[in-house]
């Protein structure tokens, strides 16, 4: 996959996340608030990953 | 609510200021890239609060939510933006832009001043929320200004505009968090303050084209711009402040078309040779062996015609306002606190948007018909004979999805610093070891520092407006300067805040580039800033 793909499935994860974040908060529901702070850490660390893990099939 | 017991030291105030320090050094010293230094930014933000300011994973997950949510906002502008910078250049739009502009005016020192600070100022009138830098930088790229300028010339352009612009919600979200006794004084103050930075901008941006000779060229435009903003905005207070940036925008705008039709800027500015802005291959190349473009002028500029239509039409007319307004969406939070009692409160709808009435809105109007008129007339088909495939898709997701990422990690940045009581921290520590005139000097730079974490001068009323308003009754001093301060300097702080530049550097195509545009903004954001300190004074 190349890097804008994982850029975007990043973006996605941390959309993804905000439904779980509110309604985990809200309606207190620590597993989903969790889940919603783990998929905002994963989204987070993927430019960080390509930074240090670049993909072969781009230009650095 | 409990009063917040965060200890204001030395220490806490250092550890608030890493996140700030961090991003700054991998922008603009190690040369990261925006969404790579935003994610490390957050994540060091969010260790601080944890460890250092006793927030619990619950106020983290409320805090990220919010963060979460003040992206989607700008997200819905930079998205269309790019879409329909990904039409224009798939359709031939920007070479229709840059020959017919060429022959209407060959001066480049006045197209830049045209382009960077009168459309800017305009749109941000209107439309706002970055939306004038994600747009005007690929125009500029079009009439020959170098990327890392075309981001910059806006991003300095727009920053007079941003206090009141978009309809003066800058000042709607002031008036929201603090109880003005003074709201006319206050208004007028801060008119004070902004319209000498309208006339700094569009003097820096004419130095960019040309430094000395362009100045000499320009300084009528300069002037006549200049009073027409500051101008307006001033007086228009006095009768309705919400309509004040985009009525001098507007004017400033149609002045425009006499003053192209002076000689004086309407030929080439040849005897300029000295051009920091522009490329190297500029006009005079391009015109040689040129192939006429495949759209004229008329047709190049549909989409700003079409946002400018819709913009006006859903934003300035109240009953249609108020109708497209009416239908709204937000998630709920709940109240959160820190170990420290640092609290906020729970709300059943945080920061709702409207759609029908976000600028993200007239955007996308503007893209589905500029793309459904642009197919009819087969300018894509005729662009594709003459450059080859440019998928429009493949180009947005490229461009869009970094830039996205480098805004939903600064704003989720900026709300865990919120919720943390970090920024509480910064700006009472700077408070605490001022004198008052100092204090009253410094009100801008909070103001500053306020968009630069949040990217948006709104945001930045709401995190500091009450604090300034506090700053000054401790102090002793007329409050109406330092919240004019705070409007001033949170206007102008946009200007180098990093979600903004990346919001340029995306329609530019040049992201990974932000380091750069930050080193260029910095110093004159920072210049403004002084100016604004001192201007400040004469109003406590």
């Amino acid at each position: 996959m190349r890097e804008p793909m994982w850029q975007l499935v990043a973006m996605l994860l941390f959309l993804l996340a905000l439904p779980a974040l509110s309604a985990g908060t809200e309606n207190d529901a620590p597993a989903l608030w969790i889940t919603g702070l783990l998929a905002v850490t994963a989204a987070a660390a993927v430019p960080v990953v390509l930074k240090f893990a670049p993909l072969d099939d781009e230009e650095s | 609510m409990t009063e917040s017991t965060v200890p204001i030291n030395v220490g806490t105030w250092l550890l608030a200021i890493s996140v700030i320090v961090l991003l700054v050094v991998l922008l603009a010293v190690l040369h990261w890239k925006a969404p790579q230094a935003g994610p490390v930014g957050m994540f060091l933000a969010v260790v601080v609060a944890v460890v250092f300011f006793q927030a619990p994973w619950e106020t983290i997950a409320v805090a990220t939510g919010k963060g979460i949510w003040d992206a989607v906002f700008i997200l819905l502008v930079i998205w269309p933006s790019l879409l329909l910078y990904q039409v224009g250049v798939a359709s031939g739009a920007f070479e229709g832009l840059r020959q017919g502009l060429s022959r209407y005016s060959r001066n480049h020192v006045f197209l830049v001043l045209a382009f960077g600070w009168v459309f800017a100022s305009f749109m941000q009138g209107i439309a706002g929320f970055g939306a004038p830098i994600a747009i005007v930088a690929p125009l500029l790229l079009a009439i020959g200004v170098r990327p890392v300028y075309a981001v910059a010339i806006p991003l300095i352009g727009h920053a007079w505009a941003s206090m009141y612009g978009t309809l003066g919600v800058g000042w709607i979200a002031l008036l929201q968090v603090v109880d003005i006794d003074d709201e006319l004084g206050t208004a007028l103050a801060t008119a004070a303050l902004l319209a000498p930075v309208t006339l700094v901008s569009g003097v820096t941006i004419a130095w960019m084209a040309g430094k000395g000779p362009a100045l000499r060229l320009a300084w009528p435009l300069i002037l006549i711009v200049a009073a027409l903003h500051g101008g307006i905005q001033f007086v228009v207070m006095y009768w309705e402040p919400l309509l004040s940036n985009f009525l001098g925008g507007a004017a400033a705008l149609a002045a425009l078309y006499p003053l192209s039709r002076w000689s004086r800027f309407s030929r080439a500015a040849d005897d300029i040779t000295d051009r920091p802005a522009m490329r190297d291959d500029g006009e005079s190349d391009a015109e040689e062996a040129e192939e006429p473009a495949v759209m004229s002028l008329p047709w190049a500029l549909l989409p700003y015609a079409l946002l400018t239509a819709v913009s006006v039409l859903t934003l300035t007319i109240p009953p249609v306002e108020d109708l497209l307004g009416r239908f709204e969406l937000g998630f709920p939070f709940p109240e959160v606190t820190t170990g420290y009692d640092v609290t906020t409160e729970g709300e059943s709808t945080y920061d709702p948007i409207a759609p029908l009435t976000h600028p993200g809105f007239a955007l996308i109007v503007s893209v589905v018909v500029t793309w459904l008129a642009f197919r009819a007339q087969g300018f894509f088909t005729a662009q594709r004979r003459k450059e080859g495939e440019q998928p429009i898709f493949s180009g947005l997701v490229t461009n869009a999805a970094p830039a996205s990422l480098a805004i939903l990690s600064f704003l989720v940045l900026a709300s865990v610093m919120e919720h943390s009581g970090q920024i509480e921290v910064l700006a009472e520590g700077i408070d605490a070891v001022l004198p008052p005139w100092l204090s009253a000097f410094s009100a801008a730079f909070i103001g500053i520092l306020g968009a630069f974490i949040t990217s948006s001068s709104t945001s930045a009323n709401v995190l500091f407006g009450q604090l300034q308003q506090n700053i000054a009754t401790g102090a002793g001093l007329n409050p109406t300067g330092f919240l004019a301060a705070q409007g001033a300097g949170g206007s102008v702080g946009n200007t180098f805040a990093p979600a903004n530049i990346v919001l340029g550097t995306s329609t530019a195509g040049i992201v990974g580039q932000e380091g750069r545009v930050l080193r260029m903004t910095l110093p004159w954001t920072l210049a403004v800033g002084v100016l604004l300190g001192l201007l400040t004074l004469f109003f406590v």
